[in-house]
């Protein structure tokens, strides 16, 4: 088997691909998920793999929802969850019957200084400013947390639109400064679909090679046995 | 087998339910008083195949580890309360709310709420529903009434032909906290829930409550072009999701022939 480690790397060249469908296929399965930020496997060889997300802006999609924002630029906001806080990009927000504010799953949308936001359930129609202050009427009744992290490679997904710190770990995040709150509007995916589509093609094509290779390398293997050492 | 095969089924199953949400919109386009919905998706779990910020066997730290996303899946669809446009029918017992609030009606002996003003009158005089439920507080029109003049603060007064006045009477509309918190039972008709909160009672014009109009019903807050917009995006998400399932399993069938 004078073969056996080309043998080898075209079958680690075809597992990678599959892991590359994986994720392709993760990216177009949310495609309609609000906030959600597309992946991409990046391999030299297989040693050095990594998946790295995209955190381009989303084109936004308008609602009219009162409680929906969106942020252009860069920036999260703070939720409440279980473990911590985590930063989200998804701003589909609700006011609980209590005035308090929470995202789709329930979690407490975090205000400036890290306290949970409490609006007026019988105040005034909301009106939430460029820089994410809520006002009720002329009364301004909190200020959305909008922060950013210097290093995004320590963010982690966390799942429900969620990022949290690598491991778990606490993360470090700063005041965002650019951004741009928008109200009544959400930030669609940023998968794009045709891309999405080339980078499964070419998944599909490579594995394909790494498949006709094996072929080849079996071929050869067989030749050897069957017709090098035959005498005449 | 291939991970990729599951994440896009959650994919086509989350573009399905998007459809349904969508098409059942569309289908109440001309129902008065509906509030439209939407479908809201969050990411699934994400499984950790090498975990970032480890540290390789010659001492570099990984930046970026490998986490391989497990699709999609709903989260909530919710109910948007914005303001319908309104018809004018120049129906004395057609009811439109300008702003926030709701009606109540008695379904049985239960108090639910709704946005839909179509009212009548029963063989009793008492002002009911399309189903007969009877609109709260009860109000009933006296014998020889031929007129009927509800003011956009809700008083409902009943007049004679002579235009004398024989009996009045307060309207009340109801007000949540959380109107997307509201549970939908159909036919038009909302009830409390905890995330709802309470109805706080109020009069129309006072304070946060809309006012009345008189001969004009709200009509359904859809909008066609953005129904139509979001079908697109469905079917072409759902179709995007396929292929993947499709090359997945070219992708495996190819490993099956590696083998001959």
């Amino acid at each position: 088997m004078a073969y056996l480690w080309g043998f080898r790397d075209a079958v680690h060249g075809a597992i990678l691909e599959q892991r590359n469908m994986d994720i392709l296929a993760n990216n177009l399965a949310n495609v309609n998920t609000p906030g959600f930020k597309g992946d991409r496997l990046i391999f030299n060889d297989i040693m050095t793999q990594q998946v790295q997300t995209d955190f381009q802006q989303g084109s936004l999609k308008i609602t009219n929802n009162v409680l929906d924002v969106a942020i252009q630029g860069d920036g999260f906001f703070q939720v409440r969850a279980k473990g911590g806080v985590r930063l989200t990009r998804d701003g589909a927000f609700v006011m609980r019957p209590d005035g308090k504010l929470v995202n789709g799953a329930g979690l407490q949308v975090l205000g400036a200084g890290g306290a949970p936001i409490t609006l007026n359930p019988n105040g005034e129609q909301v009106y939430i400013d460029y820089k994410g202050g809520i006002h009720q009427g002329p009364e301004l009744v909190g200020r959305l947390s909008v922060v950013d992290v210097k290093d995004k490679s320590t963010l982690e997904k966390a799942g429900s639109n969620l990022y949290g710190g690598v491991n778990g770990k606490p993360l470090r995040t700063v005041p965002a400064r650019d951004y741009s709150i928008s109200q009544g509007s959400l930030e669609m995916a940023n998968v794009k679909v045709v891309n999405q589509m080339v980078s499964m093609i070419s998944a599909h094509r490579a594995f394909e090679s790494y498949q006709k290779a094996v072929l080849v390398m079996q071929d050869i293997d067989s030749k050897a046995a069957t017709q090098v050492g035959r005498v005449a | 087998m291939m991970r990729s095969l599951w994440t896009a089924a959650t994919g086509m199953s989350a573009e399905q339910l998007m459809m349904d949400v969508t098409s059942n919109n569309l289908a109440n386009v001309n129902t008065s008083g509906f509030k439209k919905s939407r479908a809201d998706f969050e990411d699934l779990l994400y499984q950790t195949m090498r975990q970032p910020g480890a540290t390789q066997a010659d001492g570099n730290m990984i930046p970026t580890g490998v986490q391989v996303g497990m699709g999609v899946r709903p989260v909530a669809v919710q109910k948007l309360f914005s303001q319908g446009d309104y018809q004018q029918t120049g129906n004395q017992l057609d009811l439109a709310i300008e702003g926030d609030g709701f009606f109540k009606v008695l379904k049985g002996d239960q108090e639910v709420y709704t946005r839909n003003g179509a009212y009548k009158l029963d063989n009793n005089g008492v002002i009911v529903d399309s189903h007969g439920y009877i609109l709260q507080p009860q109000f009933t029109v006296p014998d020889g009434t031929t007129s009927l003049v509800i003011d956009p603060s809700g008083m409902i007064t009943a007049l004679d032909a002579q235009g004398a006045q024989l009996s009045q009477a307060q309207m009340t509309t109801y007000k949540f906290a959380n109107n997307a918190g509201l549970y939908a039972l159909g036919k038009n008709l909302f009830i409390p829930t905890p995330a709802s909160g309470d109805p706080t009672e109020g009069t129309p014009g006072v304070g946060q409550f809309g006012t009345i109009a008189q001969g004009y019903l709200e009509m359904s807050n859809v909008s066609v072009v953005e129904e139509m917009v979001n079908m697109i995006v469905a079917q072409r998400a759902y179709e995007a999701n396929s292929k993947a399932i499709t090359t997945s399993d070219q992708m495996l069938q190819l490993a099956n022939q590696m083998k001959r």
